[in-house]
C-alpha cells in the first residue's frame, strides 16, 4: 500500500487473477497472476499493449467474460468477494455499484432502442424508479454529462447520436445508479483527437464529483498523466511493474515501462523524423515460455532473463516491479 | 415513412396486373384446352361451347374482357366445375386454407424462433447439436414424405388423431397438415434465429445490456430478440410461398377441402379461369406479406424507419 492511499479503504482487491481459454493444447492464459487494488475514490490506470491482458482482466471484473472462460484466484470489491458470489448477487451489484463503460459507443448501444428506453432500464431494475422519475433523472444525467436538449436526446436512438455524444450517453448510463467503481476500457479509443479530451475531462469530472473510484485501461500512457494516482503496468497476461502515478512517471524500473514512456510524443520536442517504438510485438497467448515474457524485445535483457521468469516483488523504496535488472 | 409505404402499395397494382398478364398468356399458349379431356364432341357443340365461354375471339379480346370482368371482383365461371364461379369456389375452400396456413405460419415462427434462440444460448452443448440435426431433417424431409409418415404414426399406429379427412368445426383434422406445413420452415427459421442470435449475443451491446446488471430474461427479450429476427423477418415472404405451396400437396394427402387443390386441378384441367384466380389470390398474398416484412423491419430497426 503506498503512502497516499494509507488509511483509506480498499475499493477493490485484486489477487492472483488468472483467466484463461480452453485450447486445442491445454488451456490458453490470457492473465496470469494479475494483483492491483483500487482504493475507495481513486484511480487506477492499466497499461499495456493490445493481448497484454488489461481488458481481459476488466471484464472478469465485471463477471462478463464469456461462458468458456475459466476465472481464477480472488476479486473482493467492497469486501464481498465476487467470484465466489453467485450469479444473482454479482448481477445486482453489476450496473448499481459497480459499472463500466466501453471502447466503441458506436456498437455498445442497442439499435432498436431509444435512449430513454436504455437509461431508464438501469434506474428501474436497480432502484426500483418509476417510468417518469426515471426520465427526469435520466434528463438531469444527460445534462451532467454535457449533452443539450436532454428531453429530446431520451428520446432519439443511437444512430441519431454522434460518437463523442453516445460515449457521452454510456457515461452517463454507467454513473445513473452513483456507483463506487466505474470500469473505464479504452473508452476514448475510438473517438476523434478533440472528442477524446472532452471526453477525458468528463471522466475526470464526473469521478470527482460522485466520489467514485475508476479504473481506466488504455494502452496510451499520455492519457493517464493528471488522471490516474496508481499505475499498473500488463505484459504478456502479467503486471510487470506497479506504481504511483507520479514515481512512475519520473522513474520507471522496467524496461517496458521506460520503453512505453519513451513512446509518448512530445510537444515540446523539434517533429520527430519517426516516432520511437519498442521493437519487436508481444507474444502471442500460449507462447511464452519459462523466462521473462518481455526478453526478446528488451534491450537489457541477459541470459538470466530468458531461463527464469522474475516474480512482482515490492522493494526496499516500497515500489514494485518484476525484472531482474530494473533501471535504477 | 408513410410516403413509402403508399408508394409500395401503388407499386402492387401493376405488378398483379403483369402477373395476371404473363399467367394469361402463358396458360392461353399451352397446349390442350377445357374440353379436351372430356369426349370428342361434335365439331357444332364444340363451337357452341367456345362460343358461350367467349374462346372464339382472338386472344386479345379475350384479355380485354376478363381484365375487365377482373376489375369488377368476378374471376368468371370455372371450366370444370360448371355450377359454381371461380369466386365461389374459392371462398369455401379460402377460410380452410387460410386456417392451415395461419397456423402453419404461427407454429413455424414461435417454434422456430424459441428453437433457434435455445440454440444459441446452449452453443455447441447437447441441445443444440440435437435441435440442429433436428432443423436438417425438418429441411430435407419433404413434405409428401412428412405427412404420410405422421399420419402412420399418430393416425395408424398411436390412433391418437384421424389419418385424414375433414369435419366442419372439428380441429383434430388439421394437426397433422398444419405440422406437416409448418416443419420445413420452423427448421429454416430455427437456423436463421440460431445463427443471427450468437452473432447478437457477442455485439458489444448486449455486454453493455448485462453490464448494467439486467436480468438475463431481459438482455434477451429486450435487447437481443428484435435484431436477431431482422434475418426472419426476410425469410417470411418465402416462408409463405413454402407453406402456400406445400398446402397443396397437404391439401391432397389429408383430403382437405381447401383452394390448394384448385391450383394444380387447375392448371391441368386448363381451367383458365380457377387458374387465374387462384395466381391472383396468391400473388395477392404474398404482395401483401412484402409490405408486411416492410413494416416488421421498420419495427425491428430504427434506422430503417428514418431513412425513408
Amino acid at each position: 500500500m503506498s503512502a497516499e492511499g494509507a488509511g483509506r479503504a480498499l475499493c477493490l482487491d485484486v489477487r492472483g487473477l488468472n483467466v484463461a481459454y480452453p485450447g486445442v493444447a491445454g488451456p490458453i492464459e490470457v492473465v496470469r497472476d494479475a494483483s492491483f487494488e483500487v482504493v475507495e475514490g481513486q484511480c487506477l490506470g492499466i497499461v499495456g499493449e493490445s493481448g497484454s491482458g488489461k481488458s481481459q482482466s476488466c471484464l472478469a471484473l465485471m463477471g462478463l467474460l464469456p461462458r468458456q472462460a475459466r476465472v481464477g484466484g480472488s476479486i473482493r470489491f467492497r469486501g464481498r468477494e465476487l467470484l465466489a458470489d453467485g450469479a444473482r448477487e454479482a448481477r445486482s451489484l453489476r450496473g448499481r455499484e459497480l459499472a463500466m463503460v466501453f471502447q466503441d459507443p458506436i456498437s455498445a448501444l442497442t439499435p432498436h432502442l431509444r435512449i430513454g428506453t436504455q437509461l431508464g432500464e438501469v434506474l428501474r431494475r436497480h432502484l426500483g424508479t418509476n417510468a417518469a422519475e426515471a426520465r427526469t433523472r435520466a434528463a438531469l444525467m444527460l445534462t451532467h454529462v454535457g449533452i443539450d436538449h436532454p428531453e429530446q436526446r431520451l428520446r432519439q436512438y443511437p444512430h441519431q447520436l454522434s460518437g463523442g455524444m453516445r460515449q457521452r450517453v454510456m457515461i452517463a448510463m454507467a454513473c445513473l445508479c452513483g456507483p463506487a467503481l466505474l470500469l473505464a476500457d479504452e473508452p476514448t479509443t475510438a473517438l476523434d483527437a478533440a472528442v477524446q479530451a472532452q471526453v477525458i475531462a468528463l471522466l475526470r469530472s464526473m469521478r470527482t464529483e460522485l466520489g467514485m473510484a475508476m479504473v481506466l485501461v488504455t494502452h496510451d500512457l499520455a492519457l493517464l498523466s493528471g488522471l490516474a494516482d496508481r499505475i499498473v503496468v500488463m505484459y504478456a497476461g502479467r503486471v510487470v511493474e506497479s506504481a504511483s502515478a507520479a514515481e512512475l512517471f519520473a522513474r520507471p524500473l522496467h524496461p517496458y515501462t521506460a520503453g512505453l514512456l519513451a513512446c509518448v510524443p512530445r510537444w515540446t520536442d523539434a517533429p520527430p523524423s519517426r516516432f520511437a517504438s519498442i521493437p519487436g510485438v508481444p507474444p502471442g497467448p500460449g507462447a511464452v515460455g519459462g523466462g521473462c515474457a518481455f526478453a526478446p524485445r528488451c534491450t537489457r535483457a541477459a541470459a538470466r532473463c530468458l531461463q527464469s521468469r522474475p516474480e512482482l516483488a515490492p522493494r526496499a523504496d516500497g515500489r514494485c516491479v518484476a525484472c531482474h535488472f530494473p533501471h535504477a | 415513412m408513410m410516403r413509402y409505404f403508399a408508394a409500395r402499395l401503388a407499386w402492387a397494382l401493376p405488378t398483379l396486373f403483369a402477373i395476371l398478364t404473363l399467367t394469361f398468356f402463358l396458360v392461353r399458349t399451352a397446349p390442350g384446352g377445357p374440353f379436351d379431356e372430356e369426349r370428342a364432341l361434335p365439331p357444332d357443340i364444340r363451337r357452341n361451347l367456345d362460343a358461350a365461354y367467349g374462346l372464339d375471339q382472338p386472344l386479345w379480346v379475350q384479355f380485354g374482357h376478363y381484365l375487365a370482368r377482373v376489375a369488377h371482383g368476378d374471376f368468371g365461371p370455372s371450366f370444370k366445375y360448371r355450377d359454381f364461379s371461380v369466386t365461389e369456389l374459392i371462398a369455401q375452400g379460402f377460410p380452410i386454407s387460410a386456417g392451415l396456413g395461419i397456423s402453419a405460419m404461427a407454429l413455424a415462427l414461435v417454434g422456430g424462433i424459441a428453437a433457434g434462440t435455445f440454440a444459441a444460448l446452449r452453443r455447441r452443448e447437447a441441445g443444440d447439436r440435437l435441435a440442429m440435426a433436428a432443423a436438417v431433417l425438418g429441411i430435407t424431409v419433404p413434405t409428401f414424405v412428412l405427412l404420410p409418415f405422421l399420419a402412420l404414426v399418430f393416425g395408424v399406429y398411436l390412433k391418437w388423431l384421424p389419418v385424414a379427412g375433414w369435419e366442419p368445426g372439428s380441429l383434430r383434422y388439421f394437426v397433422l397438415p398444419v405440422l406437416a406445413l409448418a416443419l420445413p420452415p420452423l427448421a429454416v427459421i430455427s437456423r436463421l434465429t440460431r445463427a443471427s442470435m450468437i452473432e447478437v449475443l457477442d455485439s458489444d451491446y448486449v455486454r453493455t445490456a448485462r453490464a448494467k446488471g439486467l436480468s438475463p430474461a431481459a438482455v434477451i427479450w429486450r435487447h437481443a430478440l428484435p435484431p436477431a429476427l431482422i434475418p426472419v423477418a426476410g425469410y417470411l415472404a418465402p416462408a409463405l410461398a413454402a407453406i402456400m405451396t406445400g398446402s397443396l400437396v397437404v391439401e391432397s394427402i389429408a383430403g382437405l377441402p381447401g383452394i390448394g387443390r384448385y391450383l394444380v386441378q387447375g392448371a391441368l384441367n386448363r381451367d383458365y379461369t380457377l387458374v387465374l384466380g387462384m395466381v391472383v389470390v396468391y400473388s395477392t398474398l404474398l404482395i401483401l406479406m412484402g409490405l408486411i416484412v416492410d413494416l416488421i423491419f421498420a419495427l425491428l430497426d430504427p434506422r430503417v424507419r428514418f431513412r425513408a
